[in-house]
């Protein structure tokens, strides 16, 4: 079943810029799909869309078969977004009450905010770190409130934006152990990344975008020989060896 | 390196995190304003409780939290008595000022910004034409954000120094490499905090009631009106 839909959507900045041209996907309910693509080439942008954070030029994304834009604040709550700079996703002084923003906002009642709250911290290993001084948590645990964050909000797809940049092993393997297992329970889930090597293993479908287009949508084996071509790096030569094989080698656990 | 994180909330425990924040603002607003009116017998009282208060419920980690507040004391005192000569009336300016800024720091170390946000939200409610949710939500982001400023401030300060910026004469020049590249940051800070609070359903419908006052919040406002009362009879 199709859960997210993106139809011909087309993104052209006021500066001129056409960061999205003619983009044409759909994400199935409980798949693992990862975006790939040099810097540049929109993936950001694209995401801004899926939850309409910003608008298209043309073009449109549906959720469930409904436009977004017919009630968005709903979508907002289903579509969670895990920004590719967690400084700026970060807004309250304490962990537990930055994991408290977004359900306070869907009004929920107390009980239900603290129950929630409980449970997205306890998800990604900082239950004992709740009182803590947001701003003086390490990077990886910066990122992995950035993702209680959105948890808290009980979405249906979650989407993160370069979930490993800045993170040392130690902190790749959490946020990665933490993104297969929400796909394992269910979470339909978008990784955007350009560090192939470190995820792909586990991915359902790659899709690679190149100056703001689709240039590449399939399985992760067939996807990875265009990818070189497109400025992906990727651990081993395609002339040489079988992508499957490589494919084996792309993830940071084990 | 450059984490000199003024103003920040303390996480650990303390008595003065349980009171009221509405009844913590209230006080604060009338030892400001005591600061500035009372005789000098009452501002060294007010200033011991308030040393007292600071000691209690702020921990300084390095001096270089404090470098500003003391270089702008210094600018105070000098100022203070160069208008007047009169060292006894530059002391207690400088006091003054100093008392100001610790008591600032012990509301924003022991209330958290949410909380400072629904006292906000209380306080503006009843005044009509103004929006409460939104002058209460700007407030929660500047408390939150001061101490990210101060950070990005040094690190710019550091990104000049390592390319050589104090071989550079024209003082204008020396600010405005400062100055510009901060006003950016902050801009951009802004522009993606406001993004990020639409992602995470901000509407401003939320949920902003306080707990309803108590017996204990009565006593607490008591104490620390007997103390305003006791500086203004010494
Ligand atoms: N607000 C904006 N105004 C104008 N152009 C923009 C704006 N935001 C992004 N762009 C442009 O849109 C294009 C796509 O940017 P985007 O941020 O989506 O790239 P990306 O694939 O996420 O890259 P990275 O890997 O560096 O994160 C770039 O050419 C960028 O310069
Ligand atoms: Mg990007």
């Amino acid at each position: 079943m199709k859960l997210l839909e993106v139809k011909n959507l087309s993104h052209r900045f006021k500066d001129g810029t056409e960061a999205l041209k003619n983009v044409t996907f759909s994400v199935e309910r409980g798949e693992f799909l990862v975006i790939s693509g040099k810097n540049g080439s929109g993936k950001s942008v694209l995401m801004h869309h899926l939850n309409g954070l910003l608008k298209p030029t043309s073009g449109r994304v549906l959720f469930n078969n409904q436009s977004i834009f017919r009630d968005i604040l709903s979508i907002r709550q289903k579509v969670g977004l895990v920004f590719q700079n967690s400084n700026s996703q970060i807004i309250s002084q304490t962990v537990e009450m930055d994991a408290a923003f977004g359900p306070e906002n869907l009004n929920l009642p107390k009980a239900e905010v603290k129950k929630r709250v409980n449970s997205a911290l306890q998800n990604v290993g900082l239950e004992d770190k709740r009182e803590h001084y947001t701003r003086s948590l390490s990077g990886g645990e910066k990122k992995r409130l950035a993702i209680a964050g959105v948890l808290a909000m009980e979405p249906e797809i979650i989407i993160l934006d370069e979930p490993f940049t800045n993170l040392d092993l130690p902190g790749v393997k959490q946020v990665l152990k933490k993104i297969i297992n929400l796909n394992n329970n269910g979470h339909t889930v978008i990784c955007i990344t350009h560090e192939l090597e470190k995820m792909l293993a586990h991915a359902d479908r790659l899709i690679i975008m190149d100056s703001g287009e689709i240039v590449c949508d399939d399985i992760p084996e067939k996807a990875l020989i265009s990818a070189p071509s497109y400025g992906i790096r990727i651990p081993g030569n395609i002339e040489k060896e079988n992508t499957v094989d490589i494919l084996k080698r792309m993830t940071w656990l084990g | 390196m450059a984490e000199t994180a003024f103003f920040r909330y303390q996480d650990r425990s303390s008595f003065l995190k349980k009171v009221d924040p509405r009844i913590k603002m209230s006080l604060l607003l009338i030892y400001t304003v005591l600061l500035y009116h009372i005789s000098t017998g009452g501002l060294i009282l007010l200033s011991a409780f308030t040393i007292f208060l600071f000691m209690a419920n702020y921990r300084i980690k390095s001096i270089r939290e404090i470098k500003g507040a003391l270089i702008l004391s210094l600018f105070i005192g000098t100022a203070a008595f160069l208008s007047s000569y009169n060292l006894f009336f530059t002391i207690l300016a400088v006091t003054r000022f100093l008392m100001t800024i610790l008591l600032g720091l012990v509301l924003i170390g022991t209330t958290h910004s949410g909380e400072i946000e629904k006292a906000v939200y209380w306080f503006v409610k009843p005044v009509p034409f103004i929006s409460e949710t939104e002058i209460a939500m700007r407030v929660r982001l500047t408390i939150t954000f001061i101490p990210d400023i101060m950070v990005t401030a040094a690190q710019i300060k550091e990104a000049g120094l390592s390319r050589c910026i104090q071989h550079v004469k024209n003082p204008v020049r020396k600010i405005t490499a400062l100055a510009v590249p901060l006003l950016y940051a902050i801009i951009r800070r802004a522009e993606g905090t406001a993004l990020t609070m639409e992602a995470r359903c901000y509407s401003g419908t939320r949920d902003y009631t306080l707990k309803q006052f108590t017996l204990k919040d009565l006593l607490h406002l008591s104490t620390g009106l007997a103390v305003a009362a006791g500086t203004l009879l010494v």
